[in-house]
């Protein structure tokens, strides 16, 4: 059986008293897009320089296709875009991919000169020249066309216009087609709810969830709007009520729909809108309260 | 909230405490060498030597050495000047442009402060700095004994490089970018005003030469020598000429981008860059280039001024006997002058070594590592291609420098073989592995200070190898050197096992730090 792509393992990271990863156990498989969610601070970027070799773990470790992260091999098989691209500012974009592609020791010149077409950057630039989102495509660019079987995106459509945001969606879709595992750390949360089966969520250097959307949005609940006269769910199991309307009541309920439904029955009932929560709402859940989960 | 004159400040303020504290030690170190070689009397020996114009264009032009302070202007004025006009300049573009490079600038320049009024803060800041410096060097001569008007036009001759030097920052800052580029730029410059300075005071018929450079008005006036106040007029008119044209400029432009706009776009060039250890080279070679410039032109001044030098000091016994005393009598000949002057450069050599390594820390430091370490660049093969590209960058460029200096021995209607020229420099490189091994500690250990923190360190050692012995300092003291390893080949044997234990050191600590740099945390 071959590794998984990318396996962290009780991974934690101090720097000095500051916890900032804390036994954070996560795995990434081949074509999977897993989105990679916290606040700021939360301990995403951390999280994925450990996994880059980049910063030495306090204990737990990092594993890329079996091998230790930061290892020779580990380096081969990961391509990085970073949240805020900075290299070298003499060297036009396309040195630029160029050199990185060297590092990785083989690059597909056909697919790259597609990538850079497709983003329509100008690879004469020089990198000084480039706007915070042109840089981005040139770790973009360099990052897909290495075709690394691990691929860790830390915010990389920052400075992307949606033009450019739906050609990274269409080239993340491709890669995961072509079975490269992605490990997607971002604040869009509809970029992240299109391409990303499985979610990841820290809090605090702490992973408070690995999910799909679909488990999270039934953990977090459905909301629904209910129109009638004198509505009551006391003590009916897994409904709240979230709030008030002017012909009714709207509420959230999680896990079975059975007593909802009954409770519903007994009621006159005029009128019912469901309302699925969205990632936004999801995300909301769970960091809005300290202690929610 | 802070304004951004305080802003500025904090930028500024340990470099200006560092260069108030290299001023105020080389006017003391001055003072003290007067002493300990006889004052007014001990002077009587050199007398001869001020009319040479060979000295005359290492250390400028001056009357009589009557007071320390006269001595401290002959002795130390050359080099104050330059270093503190260099930092000027230096400092001026860290203000403005490298501001305005990261962006600074744009926030800065948001709400009611405009523009303009950033930049004229920003020139205040450094006037503050040039007046800081002068009343500190002052204070310390009138402390000596120092008369006070004497005083007053040296202090006024340090404001005035300062401020030339940083308003050149000013107006290259306006004209080119990045800041490197206007660094570059700007110190060439105060550089090249130099030179004109030397060329001019090398011969009574160019003496007029000094009019066209700033080091020439500085002098002109006099302080410790002559008075000629009014020769100030330029030099602190300049600076405000200049500052007032940095203004003009600033408002013709876009915040961020300079007025010269050269070559943004340009037909890729992939050589070089198939591995970390070319590209070490790529990315340094435009820096390789100028300071290649610079050592051939300090060469070929020096090699030209040899015949001149020992052809004065052989034919003075006094000034034979005052060498000796000095500890220099080897440079009469001009073998010896060579030697000798091998030495100082193994200064300049470990310099252009500290900048191309610790280049390292500041990439680290600014991001541009985490990339390629992420994606295939081992760590050590990047630190190899960094150590050995430095390696053969500094042997070629000595190895240039060697032909130099040659041929301007050559010119000047001396004779030395090339070969004693190229053993002198070969002296000046056998620090080399402990300079690397200091740098890599540095990067290791200690990037965010790496570049300045070598500089103090070496420049410590140079002044202490230098100096300590005239001085009487102790032995243990000089020994701490790395320069004190140093013998003057050809005419002496090199210290084989001094130097074998110093590189040792060297290595060793170089390998401890490389292993270190290879495991530890990235910065950035």
């Amino acid at each position: 059986m071959s590794a998984t792509p990318l396996a962290l393992t009780s991974l934690t990271k101090h720097f000095g008293t500051t916890v900032a990863v804390q036994d954070v156990t996560l795995n990434v498989a081949a074509g999977e897009v897993m989105g990679f969610l916290g606040p700021n601070g939360a301990g995403k970027t951390t999280t994925l320089r450990l996994a880059l070799g980049l910063l030495r773990p306090t204990s737990g470790s990092a594993a890329v296709l079996g091998h230790p992260a930061g290892s020779d091999e580990a380096r081969a098989n990961v391509a990085y875009v970073p949240g805020d691209v900075t290299l070298w500012p003499q060297l036009t974009g396309e040195e630029t991919i160029s050199f990185l592609a060297s590092l990785h020791g083989s690059t597909d010149e056909r697919y790259r000169d597609e990538l850079i077409e497709r983003f329509e950057l100008n690879p004469r630039k020089r990198l000084r020249a480039y706007s915070k989102g042109n840089r981005q495509k040139v770790a973009l660019v360099a990052a897909f066309t290495s075709r690394a079987p691990v691929l860790l995106l830390d915010e990389p459509t920052s400075g992307l216009d949606p033009l450019m945001e739906r050609v990274f969606r269409t080239c993340v879709r491709e890669a995961a087609d072509r079975g490269q595992a992605v490990l997607l750390s971002s604040h869009i949360l509809g970029e992240v709810e299109h391409l990303c089966s499985d979610v990841a969520m820290i809090r605090g250097g702490r992973l408070v969830s690995v999910a799909s959307i679909a488990e999270l949005r039934s953990r977090v609940g459905t909301a629904y709007d209910v129109a009638g006269d004198d509505l009551d769910f006391t003590g009916v199991d897994g409904v709240s009520v979230v709030m008030s309307l002017p012909d009714g009541v709207r509420v959230k309920v999680v896990g079975s729909l059975a007593p909802f439904f009954a409770a519903l029955n007994r009621q006159a009932v005029t009128g019912l809108t469901s309302h699925e929560s969205s990632l936004e709402d999801i995300f909301l859940s769970f960091y809005d309260e300290p202690a929610a989960h | 909230m802070p304004r951004p004159h305080t802003l500025l400040w904090r930028q500024l303020r340990t470099s200006t405490v560092v260069m108030i504290g290299i001023v105020l030690l080389s006017i003391e170190i001055g003072i003290r060498a007067y002493a300990v070689s006889g004052g007014a009397r001990g002077m009587v020996a050199i007398a001869p030597l001020l009319q040479n114009p060979a000295v005359a264009a290492l250390e400028g032009r001056i009357s009589s050495l009557a007071s320390a302070g006269a001595f401290v202007e002959w002795k130390m004025a050359t080099f104050l000047l330059l270093a503190v006009s260099t930092w000027g300049a230096i400092s001026a573009t860290r203000i403005t442009r490298l501001a305005e490079d990261e962006g600074t600038w744009d926030q800065l320049v948001l709400g009611t402060t405009s523009r303009a009024a950033v930049l004229w803060q920003a020139v205040a800041v450094l006037a503050e700095a040039g007046l800081l410096l002068g009343v500190a060097a002052g204070a310390l001569f009138v402390a000596s004994g120092a008369r006070v008007v004497d005083t007053l036009l040296f202090a006024l001759g340090l404001v005035a490089a300062l401020w030339t030097g940083a308003a050149l920052g000013l107006v290259s800052a306006q004209l080119v970018a990045p800041r490197r580029v206007a660094s570059q730029v700007a110190s060439s410059v105060v550089m090249a005003m130099e030179l004109i300075r030397i060329a001019a005071d090398a011969s009574t018929h160019t003496l007029a030469w000094r009019n066209a450079s700033f080091f020439g008005w500085i002098e002109d006036a006099g302080a410790f020598d002559h008075h000629h106040p009014f020769a100030f007029l330029p030099a602190l008119g300049v600076p405000l000429v200049l500052a007032t044209v940095a203004w003009g400029l600033q408002g013709r432009r876009d915040v961020g981008r300079a007025l010269w706009v050269h070559g943004d776009e340009r037909r890729p060039a992939t050589r070089l860059l198939g591995s970390p250890l070319t590209f070490a080279l790529r990315e340094r070679r435009t820096n390789w280039q100028v300071w290649t410039a610079g050592f051939v032109l300090l060469s070929f001044v020096v090699g030209y001024l040899t015949h001149a030098l020992i052809t004065l000091a052989s034919t003075d016994p006094k000034f034979v006997a005052l060498l000796d005393r000095w500890g220099f009598s080897a440079m009469i000949r001009g073998i010896g002058f060579v030697a000798g002057t091998g030495t100082q450069f193994s200064f300049a050599l470990a310099m252009f070594v500290v900048a191309w390594v610790t280049q390292l820390a500041t990439d680290e430091l600014s991001g541009r590592l985490d990339t390629p370490f992420a994606s295939g660049a081992r760590r050590s093969t990047w630190l190899l291609g960094v150590i050995v590209t430095g390696t053969v960058a500094v042997l070629l460029t000595a190895l240039v420098t060697a032909g130099v200096l040659w041929l301007g021995v050559e010119v000047s209607g001396s004779v030395l073989a090339f070969s004693s020229i190229l053993e002198a420099l070969g002296s000046a490189l056998t620090l080399l592995p402990f300079v690397i091994g200091l740098c890599v500690a540095l990067c290791a250990w200690f990037p965010r200070g790496a570049f300045a923190t070598a500089t103090g360190l070496l420049s410590t050692g140079f002044l202490l190898a230098l100096l300590g012995p005239v001085l009487h300092w102790p032995h243990w003291l000089v020994g701490l050197s790395p320069f004190h390893y140093l013998r003057m080949v050809p005419l002496q044997s090199p210290d084989w096992s001094g130097l074998a234990v110093l590189n040792g050191v060297g290595l060793v600590v170089g390998l401890a730090a490389a292993l270190t740099f290879t495991r530890r945390n990235l910065r950035g």
